[in-house]
């Protein structure tokens, strides 16, 4: 374009001067350009601050809220507490005023007692003293009436026994002089009998004594007996045996024996009875006996 | 010659095509002898409208600094 005829040089010294200034502007936005770079670097770095302290600030918020929440919690709670003090403390004060105010209402009344005690100690003093003087006169007066009504009824009772016991000590005179006779008539009688008594105490132990040996007998005889008894049963037994296993032929004479067994155990057992009976009505008369010894020497004694 | 040509018997074909332009406007910085005042008008143009695009372009930061 320089060396071109076609531009006239005003305009191609207004092209340079353009050029001039394009490059100069060229220049100043390369200038811009790194200082928007240098911006946006430090914008970023800045927001990255920002997120940063953004995050530290929700973090320390987040530490700073619960703190706060803990302490409102705390100072709630120490709060009721010492509402709840205040409460007690109130009532407590409550409390002693009424306690103070019962305490003045209980000496007021504690001397409105005294006084009516007084006066009611002083009245009744009174009139225990009237009383008491109206009954130890009323009872001297009833006293000294009945006496003297006594006096004179066991005057007239005294006068009575004294008659009646001056004719019971003659009758007891005329008693004693009789019942001394009777009296050893009685004795010499009592003597009598326990001797006769002692005499069949003896005869009582004699019979005992037989009849304790006649027992013993009886047993020994009634062992043998029950002895014989067994081997009859033995044999019996050996019998029936031999003859189940010898026919029925013998079936007759086994009956007899049969029948001869149980005659002389029936006989055995009439003669245990009787002597059973024998012993039971010896032991009951014994008994009665000594019952009527006891009695008599009781009665004696 | 081709400016005369251009300012009045071609004006209307050298405004309208593009690649003629550039062409006829190339030919005529080489080898014109004398000054052409069509091609003057035109690169004058060209360069208002490159300075309007500068303007324009760099309103947005003037309105900022604003």
């Amino acid at each position: 374009m320089d060396e071109s005829k076609a531009i006239s040089p005003e305009i191609k010294g207004l092209f340079e001067t353009i050029k001039k200034q394009a490059i100069e502007y060229s220049k100043a936005f390369e200038f811009f350009e790194e200082t928007r770079q240098r911006i946006i670097q430090t914008q970023s770095e800045l927001e990255d601050f920002a997120k940063h302290l953004s995050k530290d600030i929700d973090e320390r918020f987040h530490l700073l809220e619960d703190t706060i929440n803990e302490f409102i919690a705390d100072f709630q709670q120490k709060n009721s507490t010492v509402e709840n003090v205040f409460k007690e403390l109130s009532r407590i004060e409550n409390l002693k005023n009424d306690l103070e105010r019962m305490h003045s209402e209980l000496k007021v009344q504690m001397l409105k007692v005294d006084n009516l005690l007084k006066t009611l100690e002083n009245k009744m003093e009174m009139e225990f003293e009237t009383f008491s003087q109206n009954l130890s006169d009323k009872f001297k007066d009833q006293v000294e009436s009945t006496l003297k009504m006594l006096e004179v009824k066991y005057a007239l009772k005294f006068k009575s026994l004294d008659e009646k016991i001056s004719n019971f000590d003659q009758k007891l005179l005329n008693q004693t002089v009789s019942q001394s006779r009777f009296s050893k008539i009685a004795y010499d009688e009592i003597d009598t009998l326990k001797e006769k008594l002692e005499q069949f105490r003896q005869i009582l132990y004699e019979e005992r004594q037989r009849i304790e040996a006649r027992f013993g007998e009886f047993s020994e005889e009634l062992n043998k007996k029950f002895i014989k008894l067994d081997q009859i049963l033995n044999q019996f037994e050996q019998q029936t045996q031999t003859t189940l296993q010898n026919s029925e032929s013998s079936s007759e004479k086994f009956r007899d024996e049969l029948k001869t067994v149980f005659q002389q155990l029936n006989e055995i057992r009439n003669q245990q009875y009787k002597i059973d009976t024998k012993f039971k009505n010896i032991l009951i008369i014994v008994s009665v006996m000594f019952i009527l010894v006891l009695l008599v020497v009781f009665i004696l004694k | 010659m081709l400016g005369d040509l251009l300012q009045y018997q071609w004006r209307e074909f050298y405004e309208q095509d593009e690649r003629f332009r550039e062409d006829v406007n190339e030919i005529l910085l080489k080898y014109s002898p004398g000054e052409v005042t069509v091609l003057e008008k035109y690169l004058l143009e060209q360069l208002c409208q490159s300075l309007q695009f500068f303007i324009d372009y760099t309103q947005v930061w003037m309105n900022r600094r604003l």
